[in-house]
């Protein structure tokens, strides 16, 4: 079937546009989850050259080819992010760049690979069906990709991998498996191609090739999958309806590189979006208060938390962590219960920050134990997304939200760890166990927003939010991993008064729901009406631990706050 | 005193992150040859403040004025160079360079600039910090904590600045480190520290044994200020554990 | 064995035009964390300006090689304020920065193409003198001398100028603290201008020479020379100087020996092979860019 054919003497253009298409959401793939990586072209020579040599020297058909193909970049794209994995940034870049001219280099040299030579006689079998449904499925499943938890965990890497980590999202494991489908999806291209022109050679995976795709990611936007199909009509298909543009089409192309990414960085796709954004003026949006009647507790998550070994939801022994020559923690020993809220204060550098920071494994402590509920979490230290599966939550100093996005995607990736059911066919698929589980996720986060008072806010971008709204957000976000503990690292951070007693007050109600509350705060007057114990930490010590109005009266905790006798 | 007599002149000056105001119209001043203490505990104001003073953040509303003139704000680098010395809390040596480099840079560079001889002020920064001599040629990442907050300092020093901003020098230092680096600012009479320094410092005590007077932030404004010893237990128990 | 060393020299030359090129790449990758790809299309209108000057104006060479170097250097900087330097707040700068230079990259090496019409072009081959030297174990020219002579002096002058003085402590301190920089006194925008201007002018240097030594300048001269120069840097280490020259030189005698030796066509395989061993086993190259060394 060739009914591509009706484009005339475009035909060849607009297959070749296709397929490029499928190349530049290769790219995509990777650029969308933040990752800084351009081995596309390479794992398109692969799939290329795999297709052409089993193709010349068999009789397998297009299929068959087209599998073989999509499985070399499928393969090659996991060894290869395996082999990279220590790296990012530009050297990731320019090792992903390396591994491109290496494939090509590779190719010139191999005997069964021409070498050097073009390579002719592939059968010519790429009829417009199968190019119709491979760019058909892509596009499709990498929007259906983008709907799904998985999407929203991509989109959670790239706006703060960290904190991602923390939802329990292993940025390790999504690198290998994007790295893998950006090559499929590179190979497949490369497969397509040359049975489409029926030669290949090592010529044609340069530099400009990566380049053009890049370029169309890029003028398209890189977030959303519209981008690069906006992008590839601009950069592939435009210049040759406009002839005398067509000499100068690249120079064109490196000129709206400059601006866009100068001045409408997300894309030409989500300028719309963009200058809409940029007129409305930030709203000062109320929040209400949390005196909504509170509604039915969500029973799976409470009785989880119910059912832990003992009232010790958290137990930390003897950690120490020092930098360099200096003591962050010099042997903390702590012990909170299921409904308390221990507040910790002390000066600044007295380890506050750090003690979360070993508790939810942003570092490795070098000596001491963790206990989460009442079990040692062992080897999960320095591992945050192990250690959220074993119900831990947190804050940060600073907010640590997907900014473009609303309050209600935000919230709904605390349940990400919650979301099992919805495997990757299932969401691709929209296959009823996905359906079921999203709309359980949805009803529950529209539940808790009803509950803070963040209900009127649900599809409000996050951005538009002042501060102490976000951090409600945020502790909503935690919420939803029905965690046994919650470390809050100064969570009234540059807050107003009135913010600040509306935190404090949804700390409070927090305990209500069997969570055991960690609060790093310096307001110590708020502290001590909220917390049930005071820590105080000094030199990476604790001086003691007690009740509020014991610990405040306390001379040494006195002198290590004002110093008064030095 | 009179803001006429001002090196610092610092006039209702705020400062915002996105519309919270760390800092609320404050105002203080610096006279020659002083030390004022700016107190407060944590997230009170006082390195947002002078952050903005230095130029590294912008100034919302108010004014500026070092010696009569108004600061170049927004351009740190300028304001530098007018004589308004920064030393940011944490210390932040240069660690890839040696310790006589970092004065070399605190001195703007060159070892012959007009107007002073840059190798007699590293001498004397050497006399009143032994301790940096020793160390003059080693990488200045590697000395100890207390010995990088004393770099710090005299890197400020070597820009002969009108005004010193100390921020927090004690943080994250043992109690015996902090002790010998304020008894060096209290005898500071005739060495190369004997400029106009406003300190600020969360723990109170050591700060106001050399100051002259003080100024209290609580909560981005201003609720104290006069002279040293009138800076009671009380007036900073109320501010930093009580109401605000 | 005569044949051995004589490949070993021409090696040596060939790595020092590589060591050129990729120690202006590496100055400003190192100290201001962009990854100027435009760098490359500085390279290739470097030699443009030295064939214009010396066929088109009929200025001698020992003029137009200083020449060239100020005007590269002076693209460099306009790039840096054309392409970078409103993206230094950014949060995403790195990825923003490359892709911003990629675009300067196509804009300049597009001019460069439409410049020479797609052709190539030379210097004319009077305009420096050729004397070849006998030393026994090897011969050498006098161009491939001057290529020697002129990478150890921009070197040696690099560390002169890092170690030694008050701009290169400037650009030192902005390169590891940029705020406390300017707490200093030290303009943080006009050091990365220089430090930009530092690299134009180097990659004018090296488009000279090699457009001497090898004679053919096209649009595409410096692309060709780019993923070298990456291999340069991947091998030899980010951010140190040691590596950068040792790194030049070793891919530079690797590239003669093995085409000597084996073929032209494996010489680009052996290169890349040696580099996919550096990407995967010490990606931080042979030396690294320390702390206390001077970062290029």
């Amino acid at each position: 079937m060739l009914f591509l054919d009706v484009f005339g003497e475009y035909n060849f253009l607009v297959r070749d546009s296709l397929i490029l298409l499928v190349l530049a959401l290769s790219v995509y793939v990777l650029l969308h989850a933040g990752m800084f990586a351009v081995p596309q072209v390479g794992f398109m020579a692969l799939g290329a050259y795999a297709s052409a040599i089993l193709t010349t020297r068999t009789e397998v058909g297009l299929a068959v080819s087209l599998l073989v193909a999509g499985a070399v970049g499928v393969a090659a794209g996991a060894v290869l992010s395996v082999l990279l994995a220590r790296l990012n940034g530009i050297y990731l870049a320019i090792s992903t760049i390396a591994f491109g001219e290496i494939v090509r280099v590779t190719m010139r040299n191999l005997e069964v690979a021409g070498g050097g030579l073009p390579l002719v006689g592939i059968p010519r079998t790429l009829d417009d069906v199968t190019l119709m449904v491979v760019v058909g499925l892509s596009l499709v499943g990498l929007v259906r990709l983008a709907r799904s938890r998985y999407g929203q965990a991509i989109v959670a890497i790239r706006e703060d991998p960290l904190s991602a980590a923390h939802q329990g999202v292993s940025v390790r494991a999504y690198r290998v498996v994007l790295f893998g489908l950006s090559g499929l999806l590179a190979a497949l291209a490369g497969g397509m191609s040359v049975h489409l022109t029926g030669f290949v050679e090592p010529g044609l995976f340069n530099f400009d090739l990566l380049v053009d795709a890049l370029a169309a990611v890029v003028l398209g936007g890189m977030t959303v999958v519209a981008g690069p199909v906006l992008g590839g009509l601009i950069i592939f298909g435009l210049p040759e309806f406009l002839h005398f543009f067509a000499q100068y089409r690249t120079l064109v192309n490196g000129f709206l590189i400059v601006v866009v990414i100068g001045l409408a960085p997300e894309g030409l796709a989500l300028l719309p979006r963009a200058l809409v954004r940029r007129v409305r003026s930030r709203r000062a949006a109320t929040v209400h208060s949390a005196d909504a009647p509170p509604a039915e507790k969500v029973e799976e998550g409470v009785a989880r938390a119910l059912a832990t070994g003992g009232d010790t939801a958290l137990e930390v022994r003897g950690v120490a962590k020092h930098f360099g020559g200096i003591k962050a923690l010099d042997g903390v020993d702590l012990a909170v219960g299921a409904e308390e809220i221990l507040g910790v204060i002390g000066p600044n550098g007295s380890g506050k920050t750090t003690l979360l920071n070993v508790i939810s494994g942003v570092y490795r402590p070098d000596s001491g134990s963790v206990a989460i509920g009442g079990e040692d979490v062992g080897d999960r230290l320095g591992r945050p997304h192990r250690l959220a599966r074993t119900g831990l939550a947190r804050t940060f100093q600073t907010i640590r939200l997907v900014q473009d996005r609303s309050v209600q995607e935000n919230v709904e990736i605390g349940a990400y760890l919650d979301r099992g059911a919805e495997g990757i066919v299932p969401s691709i698929l929209g296959l009823p166990p996905y359906l079921r589980s999203r709309r359980r996720v949805r009803r529950e986060v529209a539940l808790l927003l009803g509950e803070l008072g963040l209900a009127d806010l649900a599809r409000t971008e996050v951005a538009l939010l002042p501060y102490g709204a976000q951090r409600k957000v945020e502790i909503a976000r935690a919420l939803m991993s029905h965690p046994r503990v919650l470390l809050l690292d100064e969570p009234t951070a540059g807050m107003s008064p009135a913010e600040r007693d509306e935190v404090f007050a949804l700390v409070r109600e927090v305990r209500q729901r069997h969570v055991a509350v960690v609060v790093i705060e310096h307001d110590v007057r708020a502290m001590a009406q909220t917390c049930d114990r005071l820590a105080v930490l000094n030199f990476g010590r604790l001086l003691l631990v007690d009740s509020p109005e014991r610990a405040i009266n306390s001379e040494a905790v006195i002198d290590a706050y004002i110093g008064r006798s030095a | 005193m009179h803001t006429s007599d001002a090196l610092l002149d610092v006039r209702d000056v705020s400062v915002r992150y996105g519309h919270v105001a760390a800092v609320n119209k404050v105002s203080l001043q610096v006279g020659p040859g002083e030390v004022v203490s700016l107190l407060g505990a944590n997230g009170a104001g006082k390195s947002s403040l002078f952050r903005a003073l230095s130029g590294l953040v912008p100034v919302a509303g108010g004014e500026v004025r070092l010696d009569g003139r108004p600061l170049p704000l927004r351009r740190a680098h300028e304001v530098a160079r007018a004589g308004l010395v920064h030393v940011p809390e944490g210390r932040h040596v240069i660690a890839s360079l040696s310790v006589e480099e970092n004065l070399l840079v605190g001195a703007g560079g060159s070892r012959r600039r007009r107007g002073f001889d840059v190798d007699q002020r590293i001498e004397d920064v050497y006399a009143m910090f032994p301790r940096l001599r020793e160390r003059r040629a080693q990488p200045s990442g590697l000395m100890s904590g207390g010995e990088q907050q004393m770099l710090a300092i005299a890197r400020g020093l070597m820009a002969r600045p009108h005004v010193l901003l100390l921020d927090e020098p004690s943080m994250g230092l043992a109690p015996i480190v902090i002790g010998e680096i304020f008894e060096k600012l209290r005898n500071r009479k005739g060495t190369i520290a004997d400029v106009a320094i406003l300190l600020s410092e969360q723990s109170s005590g050591l700060a106001l044994e050399i100051s002259d007077r003080a100024y209290v932030l609580s909560r981005g404004n201003l609720v104290f200020e006069g002279a040293a010893d009138e800076v009671t237990v009380e007036v900073t128990t109320t501010a930093y554990l009580g109401s605000a | 064995m005569s044949a051995l060393t004589q490949q070993l020299a021409n090696g040596v030359a060939l790595g020092s035009v590589f060591a050129l090129y990729a120690l202006g790449f590496s100055l400003v990758l190192a100290n201001l964390r962009v990854f100027n790809l435009a760098h490359a299309a500085v390279f290739t209108w470097g030699a443009i300006v030295a064939w214009r000057l010396v066929d088109g104006f009929g200025i001698p060479l020992v003029l137009a090689i200083p020449a060239t170097a100020v005007v590269s250097g002076l693209l460099n900087v306009a790039c840096y304020l054309l392409l970078v330097s409103h993206l230094e707040r950014r949060k995403n700068k790195e990825l923003a920065g490359f892709i911003s230079t990629l675009g300067g990259f196509i804009v300049l090496t597009e001019a460069a193409l439409l410049y020479l019409d797609r052709r190539a072009v030379r210097l004319p081959s009077d305009s420096f003198p050729s004397a070849t030297w006998d030393l026994g174990l090897f011969r050498i020219n006098s161009i491939q001398v001057l290529i020697l002579l002129v990478t150890v002096v921009v070197f040696l002058a690099y560390r002169w100028l890092l170690r030694s003085t008050s701009l290169g402590r400037s650009i030192r301190t902005a390169a590891f603290d940029e705020e406390v920089a300017r707490l200093m006194g030290i303009n943080a925008r006009g050091v990365s201008a220089v430090v930009f201007f530092i690299s134009g002018a180097t990659a004018g240097l090296g488009a000279v020479l090699v457009a001497m030594a090898f004679t053919v300048i096209d649009g595409k001269l410096g692309s060709a020379y780019l993923i070298t120069a990456i291999a340069v840097m991947v091998i030899g280490g980010f951010g140190s100087m040691s590596g950068v020259f040792v790194g030049g030189i070793l891919v530079g005698v690797v590239s003669t020996t093995t085409t000597a030796y084996i073929s032209s066509s494996y010489r680009d395989v052996v290169i890349f092979g040696v580099l996919l061993v550096f990407l995967v086993a010490r990606p931080t190259g042979l030396f690294r860019g320390s702390d206390v060394e001077e970062r290029v």
